[in-house]
Parts: structure tokens; C-alpha cells; sequence
């Protein structure tokens, strides 16, 4: 069984009558991608701040390597890297000497610092702009940089704010591939995300945050198989169907309607695909194609934000 | 356990002096910097002395007070805003740095601002009035001292978390113009009224200006020695408000 790298309990955080983060708990294995999802002011970055020692907890425990954090922060910091939310570079600095700043901070031999910030610099497709003041960067370019100085702790433990916010498809994609090639490495990343899909795509497991308290906390899979009431048919039917009539039938929660094309939530999929398929019969309608869905990230995600709300 | 806290200290030292490279490199050639650090200084300066019948003797030392004065709180009054609105503060408060490296890198950057400034004046003084090596080593001393005194005080000054270099300037003139007036700098010690007399001994910049008039033109109001204590207690009690208070300030700063 994999050694627990973060075991985070009852965390709490207030700032004055506002509680952001209201007690929770969970623990990120070594070797794992953990996402945090949720919407803005969720706490996911209040979380990343209290378990990487910017602001202390109110209450609560957080275990990193089996130090206790903040206690032994100096020590933990030395092997984690952080990529904060905002991509902060210095913008009159170059990339190379932003590089280089952040490799001093971590106490790095000069020699292998030079070697890793060039490594760094070519791996994120920087290194020809490398004597360029970050100010002349475009914004992809700087959340790589910021990725890059987050990467020259060579730090067993990464915590990513958001790495592909604001990002083209073009640079998140490749941000993405960063990701998934540090996770093959070994290390243990624990990100957040608004993006669902690159939650789902990158995330070993992740915890739905809203209101400062963890909704669910799962694999993603699981997390979708576990809604059953978000599960759907979809049915393309030869002409448009009685959205009405539909919503009628036995088993049906929600309809969905695209022209031709219907969604149809549902608990029992099998029993409302005979359904479907009678009611077809008795309106002449052809169908063109049926499929089932488990409920998507997504869906998870809204349903637990809205009984959040 | 000796070894241990002598390689944890030096280790931070050595971090807080690259954060003070990064801070030469960024802030030195900001226009906050230069126009309260130089230029104000300068024609402060000369706006009030240019037509009036002082004696030069008495203006060196308060130039030299001065321009120690005004660029030794020039840099480090802009560095925490423009590091709160830019978002590197948080960057630098993930690395493993103590929290007082950075503070003291932002001071040595400061320091070393007020050393260089401060050598033109210095050197005034060197020319046009005859120093033993010993006096001109003493007002090297005491320069030191005060710029990194100074330093520390204009950091104190940029603890309100504002993310705007404007507002701390703001703040900072405030209470800098003040103290030039009640710290015999243009006005000697002895000719201030009572109560101004008696403000002036709350002045950092008091003790300051009457070691360098002692040093320089024999006419200091205190013994050198109390006021080399005076400014020594005065850098160890900032250092350590310092640290409280950005402390204090830095959740609202993220």
C-alpha cells in the first residue's frame, strides 16, 4: 500500500466571520494526481495556502511526509514545489534569471541549477527566449515559466493552483502534457481545477469543494457511476419528438432536447431504453441511434455544488 | 545543535542576499525609487538653502543626513506593494526562505541604495573639509548604520498591505517631511522652541544628524556615544516591529 504523502484533518480556516474552509479532511497517497475541484471561492486556494505554510490554519492538522505543517514548513518547502494561481514571475527579470532566482531560494548547487533551469527552459519551449524579460512574454508563455521555477525544487511533491487557467488550448495542452509526464516520474501532485476534463483526464482522485467543506471524494469513475440519477439515454430519433410526452414516460427525470436528438436522465437506463423504444413505435418515429451514459464529471460537479447551495 | 543553527543562519543569509539581487535588478531603476530617493532629496535641498546665508559647515552634515535619509526609505517603501499586486510575494512565501530573509534581503537592497547615494555627499565632505582617516572611517561607520536603519524603518513604513506603490509613498511622505524639520537637520538642536526640542528626541533621525555634525564640524548636541546607542536600539526595536508587522499584514496581502 503506497505511503500517505498528505494527511490533512478537520482543516479549518476563518478570516474574521467568514469561514472558507470548514473542516476537512483527507489524505493524498505518494505517486498520486489528487484534484480539487470546485467553484470560485470554493477554498481549494485557501487549502493550497494552508498546506504549503503561506497562512496558518485555524484549526485542524496537516501532516506533509510526516512533518506537521506549519511547524516544520522550512523543511517541507525545501522538497515541494508550488505553482500559485497567478503565473507571478518577475517581469523585469528574464526567464533564465527568474529560473535562477528560484533555483538560489532552494539552495541549489550553481552548477546543477544552470543545468536544470536549461532542462526546464527546453522542456517548457522556452529556452531561445530565455534572455528575455518576462514582461515581453505572452501569457502562456509566463504560466509555463511559472511552472518551470515551480519545477526547479525537483521536489517529490507538487501542488498546481490552476495550472491551465487562462491558457490557449494550444499551451494548456501542453501544460497538461507536463503534468501527466511529472506523474509518470513518480511524483505526487495535488492541483486544482475548474477544468473538468482535465480533471477526469489527469486525476488518479479528486475532492468536489463547495462552501469550504468536500462534497465527494472519489475516483472519477466512481464518482460518476455513483449518480445514478444523472445517468442518461440518448436517442436520435427520424423526426422531433414529443418533448412533452416524453417527460411523461415512467423513469424519466430531466429531458433534454436538441432537435432530433434527446438526453433523457434517468436511475434505470435499461428500463427507460424499452421505453423509449415503445414510444418510438406508437408515434412512427424512427430511431436513428440510442446510446446509454453514466453521468459525467460534470454532472456530478453540478449536482453537488447545487445541494451545496 | 551549535553547527545546525550556524548552517540554518548562514543558509538564509545567503537567501536573503539573492532576494536583495533580485531587488537591485527590479527596484533600483523604478520611478518611486529614484524620484524620492534622488531626485526629492536633491532639490529638496537645494530649495532650501539657495538664497539664504547659512553656513556651508552646518549644511554638509545635513545634506549627507539627508540624502541617507531619503534613500535608504526609497526602495524598500516600494518593494512589498508592487510584490503584493504582482503576485510574487506569494511565490517567495512557498520557498523555503524564513520569512524574516526576505524581510532582511528587501533591507540590504535598501541598505545598499542609501551606501551608494550617500558617497557623493560623503565625498563633499572628504574635499572641502580636512578629515583625519579615523573621522572618515567613523562617518562610513555611522552611514552604514543609519542606512540600514533607515532601511528597515522605510520597510516598517510599507507594512499596511496596499498594493500600490503610490499609497505607500503617500504614507511615507507623511511622516519622513516631518522629521527632516524636527531633527536638526536644517534647523540646528539647540534653536529648536522647547516642545520641538523635546519631539526631536523621539526622531530616529535625531541622533543621526548630530553624530554626523559631531564628526564633521565638532557641534553635536549629545555625547557620540549615546547617540550610536540611541540609533543602535532604535535599528533592534524596528527589526523586530518590523517582522510583526508585515507578519501581520500578509493575509491580506494574498
Amino acid at each position: 500500500m503506497p505511503s500517505q504523502t498528505i494527511v490533512v484533518s478537520d482543516l479549518k480556516k476563518q478570516f474574521g466571520n467568514l469561514t472558507a474552509v470548514d473542516g476537512i479532511s483527507f489524505t493524498v497517497c505518494e505517486g498520486e494526481i489528487f484534484g480539487i475541484l470546485g467553484p470560485n471561492g470554493a477554498g481549494k486556494t485557501t487549502t493550497i495556502r494552508m498546506l504549503t505554510g503561506v497562512i496558518r490554519p485555524t484549526a485542524g492538522e496537516i501532516e506533509i511526509f510526516g512533518l506537521s505543517m506549519p511547524q516544520h514548513s522550512l523543511e517541507i518547502r525545501q522538497h515541494i514545489g508550488v505553482l500559485p494561481e497567478t503565473a507571478n514571475v518577475y517581469n523585469d527579470l528574464t526567464g533564465e534569471q527568474n529560473l535562477e532566482l528560484c533555483g538560489r531560494l532552494y539552495g541549489i548547487d550553481p552548477d546543477e541549477m544552470r543545468e536544470r533551469s536549461a532542462r526546464l527552459l527546453q522542456e517548457m519551449r522556452l529556452y531561445e527566449h530565455k534572455d528575455r524579460p518576462a514582461k515581453t512574454y505572452s501569457k502562456g508563455m509566463k504560466q509555463k515559466l511559472s511552472l518551470a521555477m515551480t519545477l526547479m525544487s525537483d521536489g517529490q511533491l507538487l501542488f498546481l493552483d490552476e495550472p491551465s487557467s487562462g491558457l490557449d488550448a494550444e499551451s494548456a495542452k501542453q501544460v497538461r502534457g507536463v503534468i501527466s509526464g511529472l506523474a509518470e516520474e513518480g511524483k505526487t501532485i495535488l492541483l486544482t481545477t475548474h477544468n473538468l476534463a482535465e480533471a477526469e483526464t489527469l486525476c488518479d482522485r479528486v475532492a468536489i469543494m463547495s462552501h469550504g467543506k468536500i462534497a465527494a471524494i472519489d475516483t472519477p469513475t466512481k464518482l460518476r457511476r455513483s449518480f445514478r440519477e444523472r445517468q442518461s439515454v440518448v436517442m436520435e430519433f427520424s423526426s422531433v419528438p414529443d418533448v412533452g410526452a416524453l417527460s411523461k414516460l415512467e423513469g424519466i427525470t430531466e429531458v433534454q432536447s436538441f432537435n432530433t436528438r434527446v438526453r433523457c436522465f434517468t436511475p434505470e437506463p435499461g428500463e427507460v431504453l424499452v421505453r423509449l423504444v415503445e414510444f418510438a413505435q406508437r408515434n412512427n418515429l424512427k430511431i436513428l441511434s440510442a446510446q446509454t451514459e453514466a453521468a459525467s464529471l460534470e454532472d456530478v460537479f453540478l449536482s453537488l455544488i447545487r445541494k451545496g447551495a | 545543535m551549535k553547527r545546525d543553527r550556524h548552517e540554518f543562519l548562514m543558509s538564509a543569509f545567503r537567501k536573503a542576499m539573492a532576494i536583495a539581487a533580485k531587488d537591485v535588478h527590479v527596484y533600483y531603476t523604478r520611478g518611486p525609487t529614484l524620484i524620492f530617493g534622488l531626485l526629492f532629496p536633491s532639490f529638496f535641498f537645494l530649495a532650501f538653502v539657495v538664497g539664504r546665508s547659512m553656513d556651508p559647515l552646518f549644511l554638509l552634515p545635513g545634506l549627507l543626513a539627508m540624502v541617507v535619509f531619503f534613500s535608504a526609505t526609497a526602495v524598500s517603501p516600494v518593494i512589498m506593494p508592487i510584490e503584493t499586486g504582482s503576485h510574487t510575494l506569494e511565490r517567495l512565501l512557498t520557498l523555503p526562505v524564513p520569512f524574516w530573509a526576505i524581510l532582511l534581503g528587501d533591507t540590504i537592497a535598501s541598505f545598499l541604495f542609501a551606501l551608494i547615494s550617500s558617497s557623493i555627499p560623503l565625498v563633499l565632505i572628504v574635499v572641502l573639509v580636512p578629515q583625519t582617516v579615523f573621522t572618515v572611517l567613523c562617518l562610513v561607520c555611522v552611514i552604514a548604520l543609519g542606512s540600514f536603519s533607515y532601511s528597515l524603518f522605510g520597510l516598517l513604513l510599507s507594512s499596511p498591505p496596499a498594493d500600490q506603490p503610490s499609497t505607500i509613498m503617500m504614507i511615507t511622505s507623511l511622516v519622513k517631511f516631518p522629521l527632516i524639520f524636527i531633527s536638526g537637520i536644517f534647523v540646528p538642536l539647540r534653536n529648536l522652541p522647547l516642545p520641538f526640542f523635546i519631539l526631536s528626541l523621539f526622531s530616529p533621525l535625531t541622533y543621526f544628524a548630530d553624530i554626523l555634525n559631531e564628526l564633521v564640524t565638532g557641534s553635536g548636541v549629545f555625547s557620540p556615544l549615546v547617540d550610536l546607542l540611541c540609533i543602535v536600539g532604535f535599528t533592534i526595536v524596528l527589526a523586530k516591529i518590523v517582522v510583526v508587522a508585515h507578519r501581520r499584514s500578509l493575509p491580506a496581502r494574498l
